[in-house]
């Protein structure tokens, strides 16, 4: 094989090139070698000093300029447009979707307000943190940022819900005076005539409320059993947890029931109302599991045993819910609980055996006569028998309920019922 | 310490200049990075020659060659405290000297693509034979023209006459990436002997050593 051109040309270079010598002699070369790996040395120091400090600097002008940033921010309202066009909101000016689509309001926060068909509302003031939306009639579906200090406010007709960070639905009719709002998560704080103290709603709960039933009930002095019941409300319920949320809606302490029974020996369990109320059902769910179901309902005061009841059912766990009030029932027949378990009791057995949910709801009727949950309970007694095609008791009922509760949730069904 | 003596040397005339403190490899890495005075000494005297000469190739003249030796002197110093095995010493310093080599390579390309040097520059002619004189500036003006990675690899395989995988470890790259640079070195200087006459005439010589080899 041939050499190749670099094979000659690297003979050529190594054969010829003579290296010249070095200038200076090898002690000097070695001296200077010392000197200048110290330099070196004190050039990267230096560098890696500059570097710190201007790394140093440049986060303390990002921390400044973000803080100057964020100041600026802060104290500037928050904006809104409406639509997908991104019109720029006007704060006082009324805005309504179209029949059939639903119209955004985007607040520059995050946060959006969709209004749905037929709704009608205006954004009333804005705020750094937050905005005021004032719904004159419809629903609107709320999903508020969860922000510090955040300050948003939906009023639904004369209602006022204090929104913490949430999404939820809310609606007023101004024609029935019934607002309803279900929430989808976090927590709100509804006030409103009727109710005494902001009602708290959280979770999953659904809340319907009507002005004058509210009223009627205040001036009756009705028992404040549930709080919120004290002062209002037919419930309307959607769904079993809706239904169910009026029972699992948080007991103010002042609002105590007055007629609870306290059990010393229930020292365990004592915060299990106050838990359920929170939504820690399957926590305390365990915890009464843990001691000893039957253990537990035996020592369980009125309160508590309500509670577990509540928990059980909202997770689904229908037949200890059933035994947790049945206890109740047995252990304290004259506390307020007691009846309100007979309602429940209703609630339960009405999918399995309606002739048994019917009966129990007679007897909270008679158990509670001016009971907050009469108007519910006379409501399911006069669809039930409706479903089961016992129509003259239905209508019977049917003409209570319209005398009773001209407003109530079912008093369309009972007029339809009455309407020959 | 008395130090042992390389078997070529004469041993009965030569006078050695003890150094104390620094004997094998491992005991002169010890003392680069204790930057012991004794040790530099060691290292210029050990690789002294082999730097320069290898940066003199590679550049090609003896412009910055004393600033560059004693560059690759202050890296090694300054950087000896990553070398894991004491036997590497060799490679590492020629690897130092050759980076510094690629980057002067580098640095003399731009300045001569912006105008402040000349192609023409070349110190590594001996002017005893004016025909190999001839095709030595043909030669460095050839290898001017071949890309620093390129004309160092080419300088430590077949001037210095190192093998491929130290070539590669003297690089700082893998052996196929040398043999790429190599490939790239053979392409240009084929293209430019192809127009040069002098160069031509090398080919041509080559061919014929070729031929007339056993």
């Amino acid at each position: 094989m041939s050499p190749d051109i670099l094979e000659r040309c690297g003979r050529l270079l190594a054969g010829t090139s003579t290296v010249p010598a070095r200038d200076s002699s090898e002690t000097e070369l070695s001296r200077r070698v010392l000197t200048g790996a110290v330099e070196r040395e004190m050039r990267g120091r230096r560098w890696r000093q500059g570097l710190s400090v201007s790394l140093l600097l440049v986060g303390l002008f990002s921390g400044y300029a973000w803080t100057r940033w964020n100041a600026a921010n802060e104290s500037a309202p928050v904006a809104f447009t409406v639509g997908a066009a991104h019109l720029r909101g006007t704060v006082g000016a009324y805005v309504a979707p179209s029949e059939a689509v639903p119209l955004a309001l985007q607040f520059s926060e995050g946060s959006l307000v969709e209004l749905l068909p037929g709704a009608r509302a205006r954004v009333s003031g804005t705020s750094p943190r937050g905005a005021t939306v004032l719904l004159e009639s419809g629903s609107a579906k709320v999903q508020v940022m969860h922000r510090p200090k955040a300050e948003w406010t939906v009023m639904a007709g004369p209602y006022s819900v204090h929104v913490h960070g949430t999404a939820f639905v809310v609606g007023f009719d101004a024609k029935s005076q019934v607002f309803e709002l279900e929430m989808l998560s976090g927590i709100v704080s509804v006030e409103g005539p009727g109710l005494q103290v902001p009602v708290e709603i959280r979770g999953a709960q659904r809340f319907s409320h009507h002005a004058g039933a509210s009223a009627a009930a205040t001036s009756r002095g009705a028992p404040s059993a549930l709080g919120l019941a004290t002062s209002s409300l037919p419930l309307a319920a959607s769904s079993s947890l809706a239904a169910d949320g009026l029972a699992s809606l948080p007991l103010p302490a002042t609002h105590a029931p007055a007629s609870s029974v306290t059990d010393s020996a229930a020292t365990a369990s004592s915060s299990w109302a106050s838990r359920v109320a929170r939504g820690d059902y399957a926590a305390v769910l365990r915890e009464s599991e843990a001691q000893g179901w039957n253990r537990s309902l035996a020592q369980s005061n009125s309160r508590d045993l309500l509670a577990l009841a509540n928990a059980a059912r909202f997770l689904g766990r229908s037949q200890q819910g059933r035994e947790a009030l049945m206890t109740l029932r047995q252990r304290y027949p004259s506390a307020s609980e007691s009846a309100q378990a007979a309602y429940l009791l209703g609630r339960l057995a009405e999918s399995q055996a309606p002739a048994d949910a019917l009966s129990w709801y007679a007897r909270y009727q008679r158990e509670a006569p001016s009971g907050a949950l009469l108007a519910e309970a006379l409501g399911r007694r006069v669809v039930l028998l409706r479903d089961s095609g016992k129509l003259a008791e239905a209508r019977e009922l049917a003409g209570e309920y319209v005398r009773r509760f001209p407003d109530g949730p079912y008093a369309a069904v009972a007029r339809k019922l009455l309407t020959p | 310490m008395v130090r042992t003596l390389p078997p070529s040397a004469p041993q009965m005339a030569t006078v050695v200049r003890l150094r104390p403190g620094v004997g094998d490899e491992a005991e002169l890495v010890a003392g680069l990075r204790e930057r012991r005075a004794a040790a530099v000494d060691c290292l210029i005297e050990r690789y002294g020659a082999l730097v320069r000469r290898s940066l003199y190739r590679v550049l090609g003249n003896a412009c910055d060659l004393d600033d560059l030796e004693q560059e690759t002197y202050i890296t090694v110093l300054a950087r000896c405290h990553t070398l894991r095995e004491p036997s590497a010493l060799r490679s590492f310093v020629v690897s130092v000297a050759m980076r510094l080599a690629r980057n002067e390579l580098r640095k003399r390309a731009i300045r001569r693509f912006v105008g402040l040097d000349s192609l023409e520059r070349s110190g590594a002619v001996t002017a005893h034979d004016p025909s190999g004189s001839q095709v030595m500036r043909r030669v460095h003006v050839a290898l001017d023209q071949v890309d620093a990675n390129a004309r160092v690899a080419f300088v430590l395989r077949h001037v210095e006459g190192y093998e491929l995988t130290e070539t590669a470890a003297a690089c700082g790259c893998s052996l196929a990436t040398v043999k790429r640079w190599l490939a790239r070195a053979e392409q240009t200087l084929k293209a430019l002997a192809a127009q040069d006459p002098v160069l031509q005439g090398l080919l041509k010589s080559a061919a014929s050593e070729g031929e007339g080899a056993p």
